[in-house]
């Protein structure tokens, strides 16, 4: 098995339009690596911006007008045959057969992959849907149906597991319990490509990032990586000290940027905090407080993302 | 794919509206059944009775007419207007043999479970392959099995041989129940001559039994090639219904010789009962068109079977290759 699980590059893909509607380009040169072992990977995007797309070009499901898929070093849809019993995959909404028992619906699939039957329980075990695994699935409410999609996505217990917003429909409980499974599936080996709008989610759960927008890749990276970037160029400092303006005026002088900021110096564009420390001490001013001033996912993900759209626009 | 075949027959199995189109079924041979007993008697003996009364009947009424007619008229334009004094006819002509007979029926039988099969097979592949479509997951078992070809053949076999399947129970419980009248209410004789079977009778209703299977088997798999076109069950099942009865009986109106044997319908037919008869317009000379038995054209089961074969082989080939090209979404 090769050590990338996904391998993308300059996917493009445009849908035809219906009679009069013009045709749409969901994807525009998308590049997307991840990386096996055990990973979670967080692939975020506004609405429209290729996600779904893009997976369900991995999984064959569209045919794309250029660019290369690869899924553990195979190519996509070619030779997909080969690596599919080894990708688990809930696209969307996830479908069954309505009239069925959430078992029943369970069975087929365990049973077109040639897995033991015993599997079925299992996976209905770590969902926990034991109790009304054998209600028809048009009982079922949303968060239960997207547990039974998530059950079917584990059966084959993939190497490689496509998540598409599957926290859709769950409750609090709901959603932390699919957190702790992702991060449990990646502890023992299970390489996730978790795409989400929930981006607390993704900052608690993922390794690394891809944010898209238009159908181009903004950032990919550790998420830790992709939020610096965020932040521009360099880290930001929040400071506490006992005189505000002539702290300014010192690290001003010393080539910094310095704003204040709920009685606090907003330092940008720092490589290194001693800087900061050492110019401050050596004017005599002693700091309270130097705290780094990390930029949130929505934000990073807000700032990346609008960037991408002025630069469609321009 | 074995795997693939096994789940999609256990999936066609399972469907509600396999179940309950087995038990209409079921409950219709039923009522066939209680509908021939009901309407059919061993008492030949009544019968003839019967029929010896009904020709009095006839001739008495006969007779009184002529009188009433003869009444007001000279004896010599009697014949002339009301015309000659005919015999009484023989009782025989007033007969009907109440007995069912298994011989006289059995290609009936098997042309209705042949039709009622095609039906079904139709509605089942259009449900069966459409409703996946709508439901989204056939989109879902594509990531299980990536090879839309293989997917699509196992639906195909499974709701053909499993219609087929259904159409063979049916029409051979059909037999049974109407072999039962037969033995108890009739014969298995024919009742036309009350004589022994035609030469190779058997043979016959086998080999249209052969073709029947054929027919449910295409028409079937027409079904399961417009839903994967369509990707709807209505819409498939309007496709074909419009076609067939709508499409089909305005071509064969609007140009009733020239290309009426190649329409599906009249091909189906002559592949069921192995040839398709029909006049052919003839102009007389003062311009009028008329039909004559004289014109008539036939098409014979090899040919129709063929044509017919040939048909629904383009129509699935253009539905694969869509479906292997396509985005599933």
């Amino acid at each position: 098995m090769t050590a990338t699980a996904v391998d993308v590059r300059a996917l493009t893909k445009t849908y035809r339009g219906r009679l009069r509607s013009p045709r749409q380009k969901a994807l525009d040169g998308l590049d997307l690596t991840v990386d096996s072992g055990g990973r979670v990977h967080g692939f975020l995007g506004p609405n429209g911006s290729g996600k779904t797309t893009t997976l369900r070009a991995l999984l064959g499901l569209v045919r794309t007008d250029s660019g290369e898929v690869q899924m553990f070093g195979r190519s996509v849809p070619h030779e997909l045959p080969a690596v599919v019993s080894d990708v688990g995959a809930l696209i969307e909404a996830p479908q069954f057969f309505r009239n069925f028992s959430g078992r029943r619906n369970l069975t087929y699939l365990n049973d077109v992959a040639g897995l033991p039957a015993t599997r079925v329980d299992e996976v209905l075990d770590i969902v926990d849907l034991t109790d009304r695994a054998d209600d028809l699935v048009k009982g079922y409410s949303l968060g239960m149906r997207q547990r039974l999609g998530i059950a079917a996505a584990l059966l084959k217990q993939p190497s490689l597991l496509l998540l598409d917003e599957p926290s859709n429909g769950l409750d609090p409980a709901g959603i932390r319990d699919v957190r702790a499974l992702l991060r449990r599936l990646a502890d023992d080996g299970t390489t996730v490509l978790l795409s989400s709008h929930l981006l607390a989610e993704v900052e608690q759960v993922c390794d690394e990032v891809t944010i898209v927008a238009h159908g181009r890749t903004v950032t990919t990276g550790p998420v830790r990586d992709v939020l610096t970037q965020a932040s521009g160029t360099g880290g930001r400092l929040r400071a506490r000290v006992p005189d505000l303006d002539a702290a300014r005026r010192t690290l001003a002088a010393a080539g910094l940027t310095v704003t204040t900021e709920h009685g606090q110096l907003l330092i940008t564009g720092v490589d290194d905090p001693s800087t900061v420390t050492r110019v401050l001490a050596e004017a005599g001013i002693y700091l309270s407080e130097l705290t780094a001033d990390r930029v949130g996912l929505e934000e990073a993900f807000l700032l990346l993302t609008d960037d991408s759209e002025h630069e469609v626009a321009s | 794919m074995s795997r693939l075949l096994s789940v999609e027959f256990r999936r066609f199995a399972a469907r509600r509206l396999t179940r309950w189109s087995c038990v209409a079924l079921l409950l219709g041979i039923v009522a066939i059944g209680i509908g021939t007993f009901a309407s059919s008697s061993n008492d030949v003996a009544a019968a003839h009775r019967h029929a010896a009364r009904t020709a009095e009947r006839f001739t008495e009424q006969q007779k009184l007419a002529r009188q009433q007619c003869a009444a007001h008229l000279p004896p010599d334009q009697v014949d002339q207007s009301c015309g000659p004094e005919e015999p009484p006819p023989p009782p025989e002509a007033f007969f009907s043999d109440p007995r069912y007979s298994f011989h006289d029926n059995v290609r009936d039988l098997v042309g209705l479970g042949c039709v009622i099969g095609s039906l079904l097979g139709l509605i089942l592949a259009a449900s069966l392959i459409g409703a996946e479509w709508q439901a989204g997951t056939f989109a879902s078992l594509l990531t299980w099995e990536p090879r839309r070809l293989r997917v699509a053949a196992a639906k195909v076999a499974a709701v053909v041989v499993g219609s087929l399947a259904i159409a063979t129970v049916a029409t051979t419980l059909l037999l049974g129940a109407e072999s039962i009248v037969a033995a108890a209410h009739g014969t298995f004789a024919t009742v036309h001559t009350d004589g022994p079977p035609q030469p190779h009778f058997a043979e016959q209703v086998w080999a249209m039994a052969g073709r029947a299977a054929l027919v449910v088997m295409i028409v079937t798999g027409l079904g399961a090639a417009l839903a994967l076109l369509m990707r709807h069950t209505v819409a498939a099942l309007g496709v074909a219904i419009g076609y067939l009865i709508v499409g089909e009986g305005i071509i064969g109106g609007l140009r009733h010789g020239d290309v009426r044997h190649h329409l599906l319908q009249s091909r189906l037919d002559a592949l069921l009962h192995g040839r398709y008869e029909w006049f052919l317009p003839t102009r007389a000379p003062d311009g009028s068109i008329g039909f004559s038995p004289d014109h008539m054209a036939v098409v014979h089961a090899f040919e129709a079977g063929i044509e017919a074969v040939v048909v629904l082989a383009v129509l699935m080939a253009i539905a694969l290759t869509i479906l292997q090209r396509r985005d599933v979404t």
